[in-house]
């Protein structure tokens, strides 16, 4: 801590405190404010305009008895797994590829990343057109002589949502090859000189050295990638719109048709607590790694 | 975009180790698989452009792959001037026009909030610095419909409903967590010790701000605004709740282009609408692709830059 030279320095301490006002302001006011406000919602009997007649746990009776609601979390679970694996399965391969040493490292990293920069709404539109039956994939694979598959993806309710974890693996898999290469590359080189005197086979070193040591790097892209699961709406609104019928709902659409097409913000701000809740599972571990590490300093430790 | 990521992780590291080796079967397996990888990420580009370049006629031959036999940018114009999004047939260029409008200011206010937080934390610790660090790293990852329906209470009882200073302060709100930590992260591996010296010798709060912190944070402040960029251009929820009908952004009618159209569907549009739509932060990350990626990092930049 250094003392502020005399008077000037006590009145820039007071301009400091003054300074973090707007920002605790946006914090507090803004975020904190707004996820308690609709946990109180959630127990009143609100339509369009806030109600504060409550009704205890009613409306979350009626949001899991409300079959839409679980079609939308059961998607988001089936998306949430298949995405998450396969992101994280793509993302690791081509981390280990380009750690093996290949030419035009950063030809390959741009390719890869690109998608992440565009939005989902984007990404949405891109796959929509790609799975078409009529001119998307298929149809390449007619004009090369190949039988076509013939899987209408986007309007089948069984296979909806394979191509929408197709179309999020697409968007965020260079995210998990970034991370997972700089977990590669902290990796101590010296263990792959000692695996090469013994004659020990790359494979082996990556199954019994290299990917238990990626541990904390698969933790944070997994957290990341499910962050971004649970928040799921804009690849679905211009990939599918819900599609066909509720094959393709997911949490967040469906809590901003309750808030404002269907006017019962009561039962979709039961939803919102129920998603919040869900986000705070999915970071919890990451929390507690941070407080660990933090307890483990002084406060304010630099 | 997602929520800051954590920690050390993605740092843009240097190839390091062996060079590569003559071909074996693993290298080739390696390239065949990069090979297979590559065109899945690049084929939708690929695409993207040259269906945009074709006349519908030529679309609906359903020669997907075959470049353009008469390049055109007739699609391109109908994409930009005159493609029907929802009951108006302008084009997208009214969309671009409102996307600048809203990214301008929503830029400028997240970064100068960013800034002023990320300083005020990391140089002075005045008092309720730990609570409002750690919150602000727990409501990092909150998604946005949980603020929606109480901000737009807010936004009404203001006055502020459908107007773009109220899309400006929603952005504001729910990323000052993102932008607060970027820079907080960044203030807190600057050297302390040019600070102390002008603090010693009498410079205030606004002084030392000026003259010593804001001139090596440029590194963050390209990170933090490279990033602010993305997020608010590719927004598609919040302008679409606070910004009104007349201030749709290109994201919105985007996705009312491809909604809209009923019968016969005019792809070559459709797809020259959505590289229009990605142009900016296209172009962004290509010309930026380290800062671009420090930014996922949540601001991992030192003096050096990114």
């Amino acid at each position: 801590m250094t003392t502020g030279a005399g008077r000037r320095g006590v009145r820039s301490r007071w301009i400091a405190q003054a300074a973090i006002l707007p920002g605790m302001l946006l914090l507090f006011g803004g975020l904190v404010g707004s996820a308690a406000y609709s946990l109180v919602i959630s127990f009143t009997d609100t339509g369009l305009m806030p109600s504060f007649t409550f009704v205890g746990l009613e409306q979350y009776r009626e949001l899991f008895g409300n079959t839409r609601w679980l079609r939308a979390t059961g998607n988001v679970a089936a998306y949430g797994i298949i995405s998450v694996v396969a992101t994280t399965a793509l993302g690791t391969s081509l981390a280990v590829a380009l750690d093996r040493g290949v030419r035009h490292e950063g030809i390959v990293r741009a390719l890869v990343l690109y998608p992440f920069a565009t939005s989902f709404i984007v990404t949405g539109v891109v796959w929509r057109w790609a799975l078409d039956p009529t001119f998307g994939i298929d149809s390449l694979l007619r004009s090369a002589g190949l039988p076509a598959t013939g899987i209408r993806w986007l309007s089948d309710p069984h296979t909806v949502i394979y191509a929408l974890a197709l179309a999020g693996v697409w968007h965020s898999a260079g995210v998990v090859m970034l991370i997972v290469l700089a977990g590669l590359r902290s990796i101590d080189p010296d263990i792959w000189r000692a695996a090469r005197v013994d004659g020990i086979p790359s494979w082996r070193v990556y199954v019994s050295i290299v990917f238990p040591s990626l541990g904390p790097f698969w933790v944070t892209s997994m957290m990341i990638l499910s962050v971004g699961v649970v928040k799921l709406h804009d690849l679905v609104v211009s990939m599918t719109n819900g599609g066909p019928g509720f094959a393709s709902d997911v949490p967040a659409r469906f809590i901003m048709d309750y808030l404002f097409e269907r006017q019962s913000a009561g039962l979709a701000s039961a939803g919102v607590v129920v998603m919040l809740s869900t986000v705070a599972i999915v970071v919890s571990p990451l929390l507690f790694m941070r407080s660990l590490k933090s307890a483990g300093r002084r406060r304010f430790g630099r | 975009m997602t929520a800051p990521v954590v920690g050390r992780w993605i740092v843009v590291a240097e190839p390091t180790g062996r060079r590569p080796r003559r071909l074996g079967t693993g290298r080739l397996l390696i390239t065949a698989w990069l090979v297979v990888c590559l065109v899945f990420f690049a084929t939708p580009l690929y695409l993207m452009i040259s269906t945009s370049l074709k006349p519908m006629d030529e679309v609906r031959l359903g020669t997907m792959f075959h470049w353009p036999s008469a390049p055109s940018v007739v699609p391109w114009a109908d994409a930009w001037l005159r493609a029907c999004t929802g009951a108006v047939c302008r084009g997208l260029q009214p969309g671009f026009v409102n996307s600048v409008k809203l990214a301008v200011p929503s830029v400028l206010a997240m970064v100068a909030v960013g800034v002023l937080n990320g300083y005020a934390l990391a140089f002075w610790r005045p008092w309720g610095s730990a609570l409002m660090l750690n919150v602000t790293y727990v409501v990092a990852f909150i998604p946005y419909q949980v603020i929606v329906y109480p901000l737009v209470r807010l936004v009404t009882a203001a006055k502020l409903s459908n107007s773009v200073t109220a899309a400006v302060l929603v952005h504001v709100i729910y990323h000052m967590p993102l932008m607060t930590l970027l820079f907080f992260n960044y203030f807190r591996t600057v050297s302390t010790e040019l600070f102390n010296a002008a603090r010693v010798d009498g410079a205030g709060f606004w002084r030392l701000l000026v003259s010593i912190v804001l001139p090596v944070s440029l590194p963050a402040m390209g990170v933090a605004a490279i990033l602010a960029v993305t997020v608010v251009w590719n927004d598609y929820q919040i302008a679409l709740t606070f910004a009104g009908r007349a201030n749709l952004p290109m994201t919105v009618q985007l996705a009312h282009l491809v909604e809209s159209e009923s019968g016969s569907k005019f792809y070559n549009i459709q797809m020259a609408a959505t590289l229009l739509t990605s142009l900016v932060p296209l172009l962004v990350y290509f010309l930026s692709g380290r800062w671009f990626v420090a930014g996922l990092a949540g601001g991992e930049t030192d003096r050096r830059g990114p």
